[in-house]
């Protein structure tokens, strides 16, 4: 009875995030579930995505302008790794798909605590991929197609991550790597102000869910 | 990420006359499928993943050999009202590119789109209406044609400049034209390379007054029967001299509130000898997709006047 009156004041907690969305703005809302395998949900938030960083407005720049390879020199944003990457036009550039055990592209989790700022190109404490101590099961990122209401429109990106490791793991950072001309950059890395708890034996599942409102 | 729009009016000697700032409203439906495609790297309703998607830098004006430079591409601007929402594809009313000046709001085709799912409004001679996917169409239905098949509509030419379309055809390259005629009089035609895409095929129809029947016809030039695609038939009226689109400015730091931002910028000319007001503008991004779509207040140019319409989108974290 308990966990069921605690449910009902998340569901109250979305609606007033979605409406923080400022009118023209485009954003993300990041909802947090923590599940058992059976499905029944342990905790479930969502909040606002507060920090695109640096690399997407320069990939963002780089598709807009078309440039060319010849001028890949022209825009040089720092990869995951904290290298300049002389970055151009390309199919692959925003792609943020990644199978299962990839820890290089797609939603991310770590236990960072440190605020994010505009210049930040990688997650603070990345949680590795597996099944050992300290370490989380990456599942294969999936992907919402488009939609739109009158006041919005909006798609989701997810991932699950499985705690098998004996113990419980904290989630306390979160972001989005993508790729561009072949390397990998952080887009979106958001901090939460208190950690999710991850149980031995439970899925976090995370959605990136990118909405423009008018 | 919110975007600023700058509207910025100079007269014929580059003087600051008028400027005004306000947030852009609306990112569209279109922004948020490229973006989609972008990071699934999956096709999205034709939409297939490019490294030219989300491109709104374009050359200058009008061409007809690049179907994706000049007015197809990057800001645009239009003189409709309304409220922007997200399912919007196209201005309300777009300004194309010319030195023409209409005095009156131009005539619109009746079903321009074919989204009655039929040809209510058009005489049909062998077209079949289709609600597959080619990417580019506007809303749900579209015409597909084989070889000699037209459609035709009677309409009012005379607050008319252009008529534009979208076109898709050919499966064997060089077999097939697209003719436009008026009255029976062959005023445009255009050879289809093989599955070519051309999103904005722009015909000038400025010479005619009063009530005309126009015919869009896809003529066989050789070999065996041919597809091609006809959607958004859409007419403009005043025109205003498209700049190039720019892409400037990037840069990071304590810019105000906000830490990052770029510019994408283009100017337009009234060079029509009258008045044009502007009151809406928008971006269209490769491969034709409108992402933007903004309405404000009119802004006159007199003849010789120019506006700059800025997007500037900015990251605070």
């Amino acid at each position: 009875m308990k966990q069921q009156i605690e449910l009902k004041q998340e569901v109250k907690q979305i609606k007033i995030n979605r409406e923080a969305m400022l009118p023209g703005e485009f954003g993300c809302m990041l909802e947090l579930t923590v599940h058992k395998p059976t499905g029944e949900v342990t905790e479930h938030r969502i909040v606002k995505s507060k920090s695109f960083v640096r690399q997407f407005l320069e990939i963002l720049w780089v598709q807009c302008y078309n440039l060319p390879s010849i001028l890949a020199g022209g825009t040089t944003p720092k990869d995951t790794s904290n290298t300049a990457r002389g970055v151009d036009q390309a199919s692959g550039n925003f792609s943020a798909v990644a199978a299962a055990g990839i820890t290089t592209n797609g939603i991310i989790v770590g236990t960072g605590t440190t605020l994010p700022t505009v210049n930040d190109y990688k997650l603070e404490v990345p949680i590795p991929h597996g099944a050992g101590a300290g370490q989380i099961q990456y599942g294969a990122m999936t992907f919402g197609a488009p939609t739109a209401t009158a006041s919005m429109s909006q798609f989701r990106l997810t991932r699950d991550f499985s705690n098998s490791c004996g113990e419980s793991i904290f989630v306390k950072e979160l972001g989005l790597y993508v790729i561009a001309s072949g390397y990998y950059f952080l887009a979106i890395r958001d901090v939460l102000e208190s950690s999710v708890e991850v149980p031995d034996g439970e899925i976090l599942t995370v959605n990136y869910e990118e909405m423009a409102t008018v | 990420m919110r975007t600023k729009l700058l509207l910025e009016r100079f007269s014929d000697d580059d003087k600051l006359i008028e400027r005004r700032e306000q947030f852009s409203r609306s990112f569209t439906l279109g922004f948020m499928r490229l973006l989609y495609v972008q990071h699934s790297q999956l096709s999205h309703s034709g939409l297939a993943v490019s490294a030219s998607n989300l491109q709104v830098c374009s050359l200058p004006g009008y061409s007809s050999l690049f179907s994706s430079q000049g007015q197809m591409f990057g800001i645009v601007v239009g003189s409709g009202t309304g409220t922007p929402a997200p399912s919007d594809t196209c201005l309300y009313t777009p300004i194309c590119h010319g030195r023409l000046y209409r005095a009156g709001a131009p005539a619109s085709f009746l079903n321009p789109s074919f989204e009655t799912g039929d040809f209510t409004n058009w005489t049909n001679s062998g077209g079949t209406i289709q609600n597959g996917d080619w990417g580019l169409k506007n809303g749900t239905y579209y015409v597909q044609f084989t070889s000699e098949n037209y459609i035709q509509q009677a309409i009012d030419l005379t607050n008319i400049s252009t008529i534009s379309f979208q076109l898709y055809g050919g499966d064997i390259a060089d077999q097939l034209s697209f003719r436009v005629s008026v009255d029976g009089v062959i005023i445009n035609e255009r050879v289809l390379a093989r599955n070519s895409n051309f999103p904005l095929q722009i015909v000038d129809v400025s010479a005619y007054t009063g009530t005309h029947t126009i015919r869009f016809t896809s003529h066989k030039l050789t070999g065996y029967d041919r597809t091609s695609y006809l959607d958004d038939i859409r007419t403009y009226g005043s025109q205003l001299e498209f700049g190039g689109c720019e892409i400037t400015n990037l840069r990071f730091g304590t810019i105000n509130a906000h830490n990052g931002e770029f510019t994408v910028s283009r100017f337009f000319t009234n060079h029509s000898g009258n008045s044009i007001a502007v009151t809406e503008a928008g971006m269209v991004a490769y491969p034709g997709l409108f992402i933007a779509h903004d309405t404000f207040g009119a802004i006159t140019l007199t003849d010789g006047q120019l506006l700059k319409v800025s997007y500037i989108p900015q990251i605070t974290v």
